[in-house]
C-alpha cells in the first residue's frame, strides 16, 4: 500500500511538473501607437542550458482589448529563416498560431506590427525549446518601442 | 527637310531617348508571391550605394497587393540597424500601393525587407523601392532575395 501511494505521489508530481517542463513560455506585454507604420522590435536570445541546445524559438501574439480594427502580426527572423503569425481576432483570450523558427541557439529578431492606424495592446509569448520540447535558455531585449 | 527642321527632329528624338532611359533606370519594381500557409514570409536585402549620383540618404519603399483578390492583407516591413517600420496595402487588387515608407540609412546601407500576410491563401505582390540621396536624387539600388516562401 505504501509503495502504491508513493507511486501515485510520483505520478501526481510528474503531471504537475509536465506543463512547466513542456510548455514553459515567457511573455511580455507591449503596445503599438496610432501610426500604421508602428513596429515594436525585440531581440530574443536562445541559449543552451541544462536541457541542452535550442532547436527553435516559438512565438505567439495575443491582440488584447480594446477591440479595434487593426490586425496584429509578429515576424520572427534568424538569417534567412523567417515566419509570420497573425492574431485573427482581437480582444479574445486566444493567441495566434505559433511562429516557429528552427534557428538553434543565438539571436532572433522579433517584430510586432499592425495592418492599419490605431493604438493596440498585445502580449508576446516566446519560448526557446530543444528538439524534445523542453525549455532552453531565453532572454529578451527591446530594440524599438513605437 | 531643311537643316533647322532636321536638327529639331534630332533634338526631339534625343530628348525622348533621355527621358525614356531616365524613367527606366528610375523604376525599381520587384514582383513576388507568398504561398498558401499563413506563416509565409519573403525576405529581401536592398543595398543602397553611391553609383555616381551621390551617397544614400534614405530608402523609399511600398508594396502593392496584386491579383488575385483574396482575404489576406499584405504588409511589408523594413529594418535597418535598430529601427523597423511597417506598411500595409489596405485594398487588394486595386492600382494603389500601400503608404510609402522613407527609411533613413548610412551612405552605403543594407536594408532588410520582409513581406507577409494576415491569413492563409496565396498572394501576389509588387514592391516599389528607390534609394535616394539626401537631396532627393535617385542613387544606386540593388535587391537580393533571401527567403522565398
Amino acid at each position: 500500500m505504501k509503495n502504491q501511494k508513493s507511486k501515485i505521489n510520483a505520478w501526481v508530481l510528474a503531471l504537475l511538473l509536465l506543463p512547466v517542463v513542456v510548455c514553459h513560455a515567457d511573455s511580455k506585454k507591449g503596445s503599438l501607437g496610432t501610426s500604421s507604420s508602428a513596429t515594436d522590435y525585440y531581440r530574443v536570445t536562445c541559449s543552451t542550458n541544462a536541457n541542452g541546445a535550442t532547436s527553435s524559438l516559438n512565438v505567439k501574439i495575443t491582440d488584447l482589448v480594446p477591440v479595434a480594427s487593426p490586425m496584429l502580426s509578429v515576424q520572427v527572423i534568424k538569417g534567412i529563416k523567417a515566419k509570420n503569425t497573425t492574431d485573427a481576432k482581437d480582444g479574445d483570450t486566444k493567441a495566434s498560431p505559433a511562429a516557429i523558427v528552427q534557428g538553434g541557439d543565438g539571436v532572433y529578431e522579433v517584430r510586432v506590427n499592425k495592418t492599419e492606424s490605431g493604438a493596440e495592446l498585445y502580449t508576446l509569448s516566446y519560448s526557446c525549446i530543444n528538439s524534445t520540447g523542453k525549455a532552453t535558455g531565453v532572454s529578451i531585449a527591446t530594440v524599438q518601442n513605437q | 527637310m531643311n537643316t533647322n527642321h532636321k536638327l529639331r527632329v534630332q533634338h526631339l528624338v534625343f530628348s525622348l531617348l533621355i527621358i525614356t532611359f531616365a524613367k527606366l533606370s528610375y523604376a525599381h519594381d520587384q514582383s513576388g508571391s507568398l504561398g498558401e500557409v499563413a506563416s509565409a514570409i519573403d525576405q529581401y536585402q536592398v543595398h543602397c550605394f553611391d553609383d555616381g549620383f551621390g551617397p544614400n540618404g534614405y530608402l523609399d519603399i511600398s508594396v502593392q497587393d496584386t491579383n488575385p483578390k483574396a482575404s489576406p492583407k499584405l504588409s511589408l516591413q523594413v529594418a535597418v540597424g535598430n529601427v523597423a517600420f511597417n506598411t500595409t496595402d489596405a485594398v487588394d487588387a486595386d492600382a494603389a500601393y500601400s503608404p510609402e515608407l522613407s527609411v533613413k540609412g548610412n551612405a552605403d546601407e543594407f536594408y532588410y525587407v520582409t513581406v507577409d500576410k494576415t491569413s492563409a491563401g496565396v498572394e501576389n505582390y509588387q514592391i516599389q523601392y528607390h534609394c535616394m540621396t539626401n537631396d532627393n536624387q535617385h542613387t544606386g539600388t540593388e535587391i537580393v532575395q533571401l527567403t522565398d516562401q
